[in-house]
């Protein structure tokens, strides 16, 4: 998905705008889009929560890589509740393709400051693309309870990776390896279960470990281990190991004193069990400097594999189309997320 | 066999089960053109299981080495881990009429399910020339091959069309594969049922209320399929001989894409529920005697011409091909539905090669509006209301209808209101081989066709083979790049209507 090529059709920037005057912008831009160029099919509206103006860009960026796959719409609002009451906007039309059809989508980057930045529900109403459902990813810190743009989103989507101050694209990328997460956040995502469905990037880019892992135990002559397993063992910076061991521990019910955490910096699981008394082990672990995973297998005196994987691209985009592929409530993530907090 | 937790929330139904993957004709072009890409992908993907194998087996000698050698050569492009998985690949050498070849392959297996934990799990694959299909499957019958190793385990096996030349013939392949399996083993690939096509036809007519009140004789004129290929034989003269566009491409291609058109709504979406409804369609399509094809059927083969900016031979001036040859390199045919949805609708069908462009579609035709309140003169450019179903290259759908054109006139045209796949949706789409490569190990064989329905494609061919067997039937001929022969034409023509431009 990296790599598409993207053109900038047209741009309009506003300072200390009005909502009607930028929806006047947008629409001739879009008109222009119709003129110019074929079809366009939306999705959904992608609103994006961002913490300052940098983040704003890198988001756009990441959605741009999107290219011809694309959601058609993304707000960007950067909230500034302190200052003076301002809106500032810019509006850009942009054109990529896919299959060999050109499609183009736009773009609103939005600069709130004063009481409105508290109010960004309605903020966003008029800019939704009407009937279809509205996605609030949140670049910062998962949003809270009373939070009106959570009432308006069909899906919400944080990162507890980064919202816990780990930097880096990846689970298990150098970086701080961090104390567990605060519980504030994972307490804030905990609080929004129920209410919306809450997709974590940092879920989804765990998805490898998780996916080999099962695929190891999985079949007759490995499975049975699972029933008498005697460690499970999660390395990693806080948040892969807050979620991978909420996982092992609500997917496994493990005995007590079985699940151990030990930070580090590359992300890994190791499961041992018994099968017929025989030791059976199973392991998933990063490569030290390389984008692979190794996957093991390996029953004492019996069967035994090795499988290597590579992992998904870096690129933030990746997660983020599978994020807005499976729109739902998980109520494995949900679970294993209230089992790493327990 | 208890229940994995940990693949609770991860496509459980995506995911193959530990299994070997048995391919018969392992040396041959379709195992390293279309299976090792497709298994790299799977692997890829992360929906192969850990206890994964291929095991090869063919005439050619070579040893494991040499084997997995040639399968990472067929990968080029692989990602990191395909060698590592290649290297618990196994080859068998030897003649498929041979017991010692199915008595080593029986050993490799059982070690491959010792050292890899495969238990007992086999998806045979026939990619070999259909003529050894029969020997196989007896053979594997006659070795026990054909049964589970183990208490829940599986056995399957699958094979590539052509499902015989002839209602007689597929018969006699049917009795050979059920002399071992069951039919509920038995997985015959279609790839064009692998698209993505037939699920979003599915998906079109009922998840929709749109589109199924108009799909029925009430509403709908005539129905256009069309199969249309720009290259000519090529280098596959001395197989095409013997087969033909009919064979080729009608008898399951496009039989398969007509039955998911014409199906009445199934109950589920579950191999029965869909097999089912669409066995009934193909059995509703009214044989022709082998008296009346001449009327309904024409045969055709390219000349010589200019195709995509090449002058190009006609078929009989191709390398390996007879230069008296009456094989059809296109076929026009004219089909009746006998029931009650679509008595009396026309379903107009045609492929070929050396047509002006490659192009799959399915288009319906609506009646015209009873009556027009706009003077001919303002109407002139509209024409009846169309929905078309665009298979490849690019898949979507297209809806033609009539709109204002702006001004002060009431002037009115057709406008085409486009969607497609490619550009609504984040995710690609998965290779036809990929897909049922792994429905085939996850055992779902709701894409894969039943012997009902290959019996009843051969009953509405085999009238027409019958009827070519003379030699006074007709052979037209057309140019090279062109839409097809003038005798196609006036087919549609005696029913006033003419062939769409895809």
């Amino acid at each position: 998905m990296a790599g598409v090529a993207t053109r900038t059709l047209g741009e309009w920037t506003g300072r200390a705008t009005k909502v009607g005057e930028v929806l006047e912008q947008l629409d001739g831009l879009r008109r222009k889009g119709q003129r110019s160029l074929a079809s366009r099919t939306s999705v959904l509206t992608l609103v994006v929560h961002a913490p300052s103006a940098v983040d704003a860009w890198d988001a756009v960026a990441t959605v741009h890589r999107f290219g011809g796959h694309h959601p058609a719409r993304s707000i960007v609002l950067v909230p500034l509740p302190e200052g003076p009451a301002r809106l500032d906007a810019r509006v850009s039309l942009t054109a990529a393709e896919a299959g060999g059809h050109q499609v183009w989508f736009e773009d609103v980057v939005l600069s709130i400051s004063g009481p409105a930045a508290r109010r960004l529900g309605s903020l966003v109403e008029p800019f939704a693309l009407s009937d279809l459902p509205l996605v609030a990813w949140y670049l910062g810190a998962a949003p809270e309870a009373g939070d009106d743009l959570v009432a308006t989103a069909d899906a919400v989507l944080v990162d507890s990776k980064l919202a816990i101050g780990e930097e880096g694209g990846d689970a298990g990328d150098d970086g701080p390896v961090g104390a567990l997460p605060e519980r504030d956040t994972l307490d804030a995502v905990v609080a929004l279960f129920g209410r919306v469905p809450v997709v974590d990037l940092a879920w989804i880019r765990l998805r490898p470990w998780r996916e080999l892992l099962a695929a190891l135990v999985d079949g007759a002559a490995f499975r049975p281990a699972l029933d008498d397993l005697r460690s499970a063992t999660v390395t990693g910076k806080a948040s892969a190991r807050a979620l991978l061991g909420g996982w092992l521990s609500s997917r496994l019910r493990l005995p007590p004193g079985t699940l151990h955490l030990v930070a580090a910096r590359h992300a890994s699981v190791r499961l041992v069990g018994r099968i017929d008394g025989r030791e059976a082990t199973f392991s998933v672990e990063r490569l030290a400097g390389e984008r692979l995973v190794r996957a093991t297998a390996t029953v004492e005196g019996g069967p035994s594999f090795t499988d290597v994987l590579a992992l998904p691209e870096a690129d933030p985009s990746w997660a983020l189309a599978q994020a807005l592929t499976g729109l739902r409530c998980d109520p494995v993530y949900e679970a294993a997320v209230r089992a790493g907090l327990a | 066999m208890h229940d994995n937790p940990l693949l609770e929330g991860l496509d459980r139904d995506r995911r193959a089960p530990p299994c070997v993957l048995v391919v018969y004709g392992a040396s041959g072009d379709l195992t390293s053109r279309k299976i090792m890409p497709a298994i790299e992908r799977l692997h890829r993907q992360r929906q192969l299981p850990g206890a994964f194998a291929v095991v090869g087996t063919a005439r050619t000698e070579m040893d494991d080495d040499d084997f997995q050698k040639a399968c990472l050569r067929s990968v080029p492009d692989a990602a990191a881990g395909w060698d590592e998985l290649v290297k618990g690949f196994r080859y068998v050498a030897g003649d498929y009429t041979a017991t010692e070849t199915f008595d080593r392959l029986k050993e490799v297996l059982a070690e491959v399910d010792e050292q890899r934990g495969t238990s007992g799990n086999r998806v045979h694959y026939l990619a070999t020339v259909p003529s050894l299909f029969d020997d196989i499957a007896r053979a594997l019958g006659r070795e026990g091959m054909h049964e589970p190793r183990f208490d829940g385990s599986f056995v399957r096996i699958v094979c590539e069309k052509p499902y015989g030349r002839d209602l007689a013939s597929a018969r006699e392949l049917d009795d050979a594969m059920h002399s071992a399996f069951a039919e509920d083993q038995i997985y015959r690939i279609d790839h064009y049922l692998g698209k993505e096509t037939v699920q979003n036809t599915l998906a079109l007519r009922f998840a929709n209320s749109f589109f199924e009140p108009l799909w029925s004789r009430q509403h709908i004129d005539h129905v256009q399929v069309t199969v249309a290929e720009s290259v000519g034989v090529g280098t596959r003269a001395g197989f095409y001989e013997t087969a033909g566009a009919l064979r080729d491409i009608v008898q399951n291609h496009v039989l398969q894409v007509l039955a998911v058109c014409a199906m009445e709504p199934p109950a589920t979406l579950d191999a029965t529920g869909v097999r089912d409804e669409k066995v009934k369609a193909l059995r509703a399509i009214r044989p022709w005697d082998p008296v009346d094809v001449v009327d309904h059927v024409v045969r055709a083969q390219y000349d010589s011409g200019w195709a995509e900016g090449e002058q190009v031979k006609g078929y009989r001036s191709e390398q390996g091909v007879d230069p008296s040859s009456t094989t059809e390199t296109y076929v026009a045919l004219k089909l009746e539905i006998d029931n009650w949805r679509w008595a009396g609708v026309p379903f107009y069908v045609r492929t070929g090669k050396r047509l002006p462009k490659r192009v799959t579609e399915v288009a319906f035709t609506l009646k015209a509006v009873p009556h027009l309140p706009f003077t001919t003169r303002d109407s002139r450019g509209l024409s009846p209301n169309a929905l078309v179903l665009r298979i490849q290259p690019d898949e979507g759908i297209t809806l033609r209808f009539g709109a204002k054109v702006p001004g002060g006139s009431f002037e009115v045209r057709d406008v085409l209101m486009d969607f497609s796949y490619g550009a609504s949706f984040l995710q690609d789409t998965p290779d036809a081989y990929e897909r049922l490569l792994l429905d085939a190990m996850v055992g779902d064989p709701t894409l894969f066709i039943r012997t009902d329905e290959v019996e009843q494609a051969w009953q509405i061919c085999d009238p027409i083979l019958e009827a070519w067997n003379d030699p006074s039937y007709p052979v037209a001929t057309y140019e090279a790049g062109s839409w097809g022969p003038k005798e196609a034409d006036l087919l549609l023509q005696r029913d006033g209507r003419r062939w769409r431009t895809p």
